[in-house]
């Protein structure tokens, strides 16, 4: 009877416990800055010399899956000539008022050069001990913002770290105050904010209302420089005792003003959690880089785009001008090469338009933009200055301000080829081989008199005899046809079209000419499919597949190609139940024409997979297939909602913490009465530390009924049924449990 | 002012009743000791039955002990009421060819740990023999444990560690004792009651 009456003290002592709020208590719907902070880790970079680690980069990173995933930069983790260190360590935050501490080894998982975005996978532990399949604990993790949805004027919040030095994760307020347009992102490709972000914050998060992750603070270090501020120099690299101008400085880059849209590494994040890699089996994994050093030439300005391309070529706007880019050529460049757009206005600096110096995220070479849409742009005279890898590559003026010119122009040019009624067909933008190229270009404001010129160009070559010199005859305003007949024929590759009025250039396009003529439209890419077997080899002769009933090891897809030039920028996108989780651009590199291209998948989860094959940014063909149930499973742990739930186990009768104590959570399905101590009714185990403290590596989720068992040897049992939170409890949770000697 | 006598009893002045009553109580109190007793050890050495007719394995283990059928073995308990290491019995099996010889096994289990245990050692092999005879190989190991939490303050645990290795019917079984160094020797013969009772 005692003993019961004892039990029912403890159960109720359990139900009176202590609930102490957390310094940033919040209610569950809230930003929780804590856990954010807990999810960011330190990131360095390091060479193995000898029996020392050299630390050669570092950056900040974010936790992004439970399981170990962390998003951060690719120039600061991927090995090149700056950062040149062969060994990823993390630190996690233990203690938020601290510095954090190094606990993890880490590999790349997925990695986007180009865009600067790397998924890192804690592997090891700090000692270089792998770590077992599933005893990783669960760590705190951020939930991935949908960065479409971001607003000019929109308060961000930035998490990451502002030094090398004693100082625990920071936070950075701030608006964001402009997007930035590039073609490989579109509008969004870049926010701009006037936050004040040091360099070591950059790999870090940017933060909305919601606690969610919308972007990514980037910039990169344009070389390493003894005299350059933004580089420090922390130890005895070179171990001559000193710690100097010799040692290795470690690139911190300077203050950040763009934000890497988290969107982009929406498809990196789940090709990285779902294990999926891609191989590309027929081109080799080294690209041959340029050795001419990158250049930009051919600046020029428009007012807006249209598929990549500029609408006209301007060389003034009016006042209450909302848009404009700079396009110019580019070659020679890689993902490494790093570039910068500085924007004067009346020779003061723009910080607005400017774009500090990142990675180029292009191709080697073609026709690039940068610019903004939809944000008004104060009259002035605007001076764009490119750099390439720190120094001046060219520049361009524009002049906003004053009325409408009422000026003659060329515009919106569009290729295809002519049917009988004088209409251009196909795509817009890739032709198919043949005799004849068409474009159809929108004039305005012609004065019949005025001379005009169009000239093509094939691979960057003027094509003898394509010039021509009129004048014009066609009206004030209307639409006409120039055609493009090679002697030959149309060969693949890449053409362009422009057009001048009075010498001036007026509209400029591009197109790309691949595959045999079906019709107005292109057949480049054809008998796409699916295919398993045990090897590439064998994968060439193997039957087609749409469906296959149970899990494979690797999942090959074909296809055949004609009539493409080598150098043709060509694309290919892998998606999973409809969701893109792989991409690549690149030129084209093997014959003109073959068959059997061969890419594979290693151990695909069940799914449905689909590759889709494009050339400028035009879907040519694709190919689907379903592995086992032809969906992905759920994951339960993937929720990032729920409550942090921790406290301290203490002796009642001395009050001081026990260490050791294991404290079960029972799944919500099962009471206490069902639990028989299986494994699988357990929702999660926490263990408490030499202090008695512990925490769930699960967040509990709410309105859930969950129950709790506590045995320790020389304790009384604590079980308790109907453990649930809700929206009013406090978040995080933490409680201290009294233990009764038995 | 009142007097208080106390008058103080003598056993010698007892009656045969009370001294047998006296008697009584505490025969009646060492037959509720030694059932409080019984029924304590009865309910520490109550074992549950566990059967896995994929693996064909029946054995019983000590109830209250978490049972873990979801990672890369047959069978996990582990003691969660102990305060420190938790005390492990773990079976698992693995696939052998004709040319497969115990050696081989324990180098393959000494590889992987060195991989991800602390200061894995091999603290020696010795012969084995099973309940029915059969022969088996022992090997002891020691490493150090730590709370995988990077977020507290985890001491590390010195454990010892014992497997029993045998091969039979084309495949090895693996029962492995694992358990803080400071009571090993205690709680080993749980180890070996669960060897004798297990059925494979």
């Amino acid at each position: 009877m005692i003993q019961l009456v004892r039990f029912l003290k403890i159960s109720f002592l359990l139900l009176f416990v202590t609930t102490v709020m957390s310094s940033m208590a919040q209610s569950a719907s809230e930003f929780d800055i804590n856990r954010i902070k807990r999810a960011t880790v330190f990131i360095y970079q390091a060479r193995n010399q000898g029996n020392n680690l050299i630390i050669t980069c570092v950056s900040t990173g974010t936790i992004v899956s439970y399981d170990g995933l962390i998003l951060t930069n690719a120039h600061s983790t991927v090995r090149d000539s700056i950062c040149n260190g062969d060994t990823i360590i993390v630190a996690i935050n233990v203690d938020l008022n601290e510095p954090p501490i190094p606990k993890y080894r880490a590999e790349i998982a997925q990695v986007d050069e180009g865009l600067d975005i790397a998924l890192l996978q804690i592997t090891r532990e700090l000692d270089g001990r792998l770590i077992a399949d599933g005893t990783l604990p669960t760590l705190p993790f951020v939930e991935i913002g949908d960065s479409s949805e971001v607003t000019i004027d929109q308060n961000i919040t930035v998490v990451g770290y502002t030094n090398i030095d004693n100082q625990p994760v920071g936070i950075t307020r701030g608006t964001i105050t402009a997007f930035i347009s590039e073609p490989r992102g579109g509008d969004r490709s870049w926010f701009k904010t006037r936050s004040t972000i040091p360099g070591t914050m950059s790999g870090g998060g940017a933060y909305n209302s919601q606690g969610q992750l919308i972007g990514i603070p980037t910039t990169a270090p344009i070389t390493l420089s003894n005299s350059d501020a933004s580089c420090k120099f922390i130890e005895d690299s070179n171990l001559d005792g000193f710690i100097n101008n010799n040692d290795q400085c470690i690139p911190i880059g300077g203050f950040i003003s763009s934000i890497r849209p988290s969107n982009f590494a929406r498809s990196l994040i789940r090709g990285a959690s779902l294990g999926l890699n891609v191989d590309i089996l027929t081109i080799p994994d080294v690209r041959p880089n340029p050795i001419d050093p990158p250049k930009f030439s051919r600046l020029f300005f428009s007012p807006s785009v249209v598929n990549g391309l500029p609408s006209t070529v301007v060389g003034s706007l009016p006042a209450n001008t909302n848009s404009l880019y700079l396009f110019f050529d580019y070659e020679n460049m890689t993902s490494e090469t790093v570039y910068e757009l500085r924007v004067t206005r009346d020779g003061v600096p723009d910080s607005i338009f400017s774009l500090p110096p990142v990675r180029w995220s292009g191709s080697q070479r073609g026709l690039w933009y940068i610019g903004s849409r939809d944000q008004p742009w104060a009259n002035g005279v605007y001076e764009f200055n490119l750099l390439i890898n720190g120094f001046a590559a060219d520049s361009e003026t524009v002049i906003i301000g004053g009325g409408a010119a009422v000026t003659p122009t060329f515009s919106n040019v569009v290729f295809g080829l002519l049917d009988l009624q004088g209409n251009i067909l196909g795509n817009g933008y890739v032709l198919p081989t043949g005799s004849i190229a068409s474009a159809r270009f929108v004039y305005a404001n012609m004065i019949d008199g005025t001379n005009w010129t169009s000239l093509w160009y094939f691979n960057g070559q003027e094509i003898i005899g394509s010039r021509t010199n009129e004048v014009w005859s066609g009206g004030e305003n209307g639409s006409t046809v120039v055609n493009l007949r090679p002697q030959g024929g149309l060969f693949p590759g890449t053409y362009r079209l422009e057009l001048y009025i009075n010498n001036a250039l007026s509209a400029t396009s591009d197109f790309v000419v691949a595959g045999a003529q079906e019709g107005p439209l292109p057949i480049i890419f054809s008998n796409a499919r699916y295919t398993i077997a045990q090897s590439p080899f064998e994968a060439l002769n193997t039957p087609k597949v749409t469906s296959l009933p149970n899990s494979v090891d690797v999942l090959y897809a074909l296809f055949d190609w004609q009539q493409i030039a080598p150098g043709t920028v060509w694309t290919v996108r892998w998606l999973v139940d409809g969701e893109l989780f792989f991409e690549l651009t690149e030129p084209w590199i093997t014959t003109e024409s073959g068959k059997n291209f061969l890419l594979s998948l290693d151990n695909p989860p069940d799914g449905t997979y689909t590759v889709e094959l494009l050339v400028n940014d035009l879907k040519i063909t694709e190919a689907t297939a379903s592995v086992g149930i032809g969906q992905l499973a759920i994951d339960r742990f993937a929720e990032a909602d729920g409550t942090p739930f921790g406290g301290v186990v203490i002796d009642a009768a001395t009050q001081n913490g026990i260490p050791n104590v294991s404290i079960i959570l029972i799944r919500e399905d099962f009471s206490i009465s069902d639990f028989v101590w299986d494994q699988e009714q357990v929702f999660a185990i926490a263990t408490t530390d030499r202090n008695g403290n512990f925490q769930f590596d699960r967040p509990l989720v709410l309105d859930t009924p969950y129950s709790l068992v506590i045995e320790a040897n020389g304790y009384l049992p604590i079980t308790i049924d109907g453990f649930e939170l809700d929206a009013e409890s406090l978040n995080p949770l933490i409680i201290t449990i009294e233990l009764v000697h038995d | 002012m009142s007097i208080l006598e106390v008058n103080i009893s003598n056993n010698s002045q007892l009656t045969q009743r009370q001294r047998w009553s006296i008697y009584l109580s505490y025969i009646v109190i060492l037959i509720f000791l030694y059932i409080g007793f019984s029924l304590r050890q009865s309910s520490l050495n109550r074992v549950t039955m566990y059967t896995n007719l994929e693996a064909g394995i029946t054995a019983l283990y000590p109830a209250r002990w978490l049972l873990d059928e979801t990672g890369d073995y047959v069978l996990r308990v582990r003691d969660m009421s102990n305060r420190g290491f938790k005390t492990v019995i773990q079976v698992s099996t693995l696939p052998v060819t004709p040319d497969t010889v115990e050696r081989n096994l324990l180098d393959r289990l000494s590889l992987n740990r060195s991989q991800t245990f602390i200061d894995y050692t091999i603290l020696g092999y010795s012969d084995y023999f099973l309940p029915d005879e059969t022969p088996a190989i022992a090997m002891s190991y020691t490493f150090v444990s730590r709370d995988a939490s990077p977020f507290l303050e985890g001491v590390s645990t010195v454990v010892v560690g014992l497997d029993i290795l045998t091969i039979q019917r084309g495949q090895a079984l693996i029962m492995t004792f694992r358990a803080d160094s400071n009571t090993y020797e205690q709680t080993l013969p749980i180890f070996e009651q669960f060897i004798q009772d297990i059925d494979y």
